[in-house]
């Protein structure tokens, strides 16, 4: 009598093949990224690569270059990337030379004309030669390796670094969710004041953002109404020298402006410069001095 | 061969260290300008480290090689070359 039972020693063999493709692939020769572009780098080092923009440009001051070398992580949303990356580290309070730094550069993206003025570095070593003038290299684009724009090479030896367009890989590893930053909680007016004796015929609405526990919050974003009906945006931090959470705008007199600090929260209307009134009857504008905390 | 033809797999959620070379030259270049300061050396190495996790010496003394290779200005060329010693001075101090 033929037996009709199924093969079992095929599944067996189909069962240890998987096992033994499944250790290969991801225990022992797991597959290993090489030649990639920025745009391909996890939300962590993106974070890594971003701070090391904002500190950069700091020291630099060279806008340019730094948007281009942001540029190169694709992101979607660059400002709020850079923003929302600000005040986070601000709020860790671990990196604020960076907070700082992305805090600026999302200054920048808004008022494209932002000249800062660079942080003193280190002064060169005995190799440098003063005389000659600095050109700057620009970041590399994402196709190609950058060109070649020494003026006066030192020892360059002309071999390009060939792209390699195609890196080598096996499988793409399943994307892991990336938790949103932490907004913190809304900022809230605590002052509104406009001093008489100081800053007479004074034109400047004078923002401070502080945390909760009262310290200066650079790189957040302030919303303010325009008489035509639109809105621009500064940041705190422009001034570090006042106070990190500090930032200012010139108001005009006889308009009446309405604002937003920070995302979500609660517009204050009816912002005007306060008046005063002079010795000789005379009346003459103040500074508008606002104080927001979480 | 779908997989290697058709649609081949794309690269996602990497780290520095697998960046082309030139990428990870212009990052090791904002690492010199980003932490110019004596102080800050121990900062600067650890950024190094993320392009080369077990020698940053070498990720310093890499991306000198291919700055030259492609035409980094000498201003560039300085700052790298001014990190390269530092990290060397670093390295050998006992």
């Amino acid at each position: 009598m033929k037996d009709h039972r199924p093969p079992l020693y095929l599944f067996t063999g189909i069962i240890i093949g998987v096992l033994v493709g499944l250790l290969i692939t991801y225990v022992l020769l797991p597959v290993r990224y090489t030649n990639t572009a920025p745009d391909t780098l996890s939300a962590a080092q993106k974070e890594i690569y971003r701070s090391l923009v904002g500190r950069a440009y700091l020291y630099e001051a060279d806008s340019g270059r730094a948007f281009s070398r942001l540029a190169l992580l694709q992101d979607n949303d660059l400002n709020t990337a850079l923003v929302a990356q600000s005040q986070q580290l601000a709020a860790e309070g671990t990196d604020l030379l960076s907070a700082r730094g992305l805090a600026l550069l999302a200054s920048a993206m808004t008022q494209p004309g932002l000249v800062i003025t660079p942080l003193i570095g280190v002064t060169p070593t005995a190799a440098a030669t003063k005389s000659q003038p600095a050109t700057r290299t620009p970041a590399p684009t994402p196709t190609s390796p950058p060109a070649i724009t020494a003026t006066t090479p030192v020892h360059v030896t002309r071999t390009p670094v060939q792209p390699t367009s195609t890196p080598f890989a096996t499988f793409t590893p399943r994307p892991s969710a990336t938790p949103a930053p932490t907004q913190g909680a809304p900022f809230q007016l605590v002052s509104k004041s406009g001093d008489c004796d100081k800053n007479p015929r004074g034109a400047l609405l004078t923002v401070n953002v502080l945390d909760a526990s009262g310290n200066g919050l650079p790189g957040v974003k302030i919303e303010i109404s325009l008489p035509n009906g639109g809105s621009e945006d500064f940041y705190t931090g422009f001034y570090p020298e006042i106070g990190e959470g500090y930032a200012d705008y010139s108001m005009s007199p006889d308009i009446t402006y309405s604002l937003r600090v920070g995302i979500g929260g609660e517009p204050v209307v009816g912002l005007q410069l306060p008046q005063c009134n002079g010795s000789a009857g005379q009346s003459y504008t103040v500074d508008l001095e606002l104080v927001f905390q979480q | 061969m779908y997989g290697w033809v058709g649609a081949p797999a794309q690269p996602a959620n990497t780290t520095l260290a697998s960046l082309r070379s030139d990428y990870k030259t212009d990052f090791v270049l904002m690492v010199a300008e980003a932490y110019p300061k004596s102080e800050d050396l121990p900062d600067a190495i650890k950024m190094l480290r993320q392009i080369n996790p077990d020698d940053p010496l070498k990720a310093a003394d890499e991306a000198l090689v291919t700055g030259q290779q492609l035409g980094y200005s000498e201003a560039d060329l300085r700052l790298l070359v001014n990190l390269d010693l530092r990290v060397r001075q670093y390295g050998s101090q006992p």
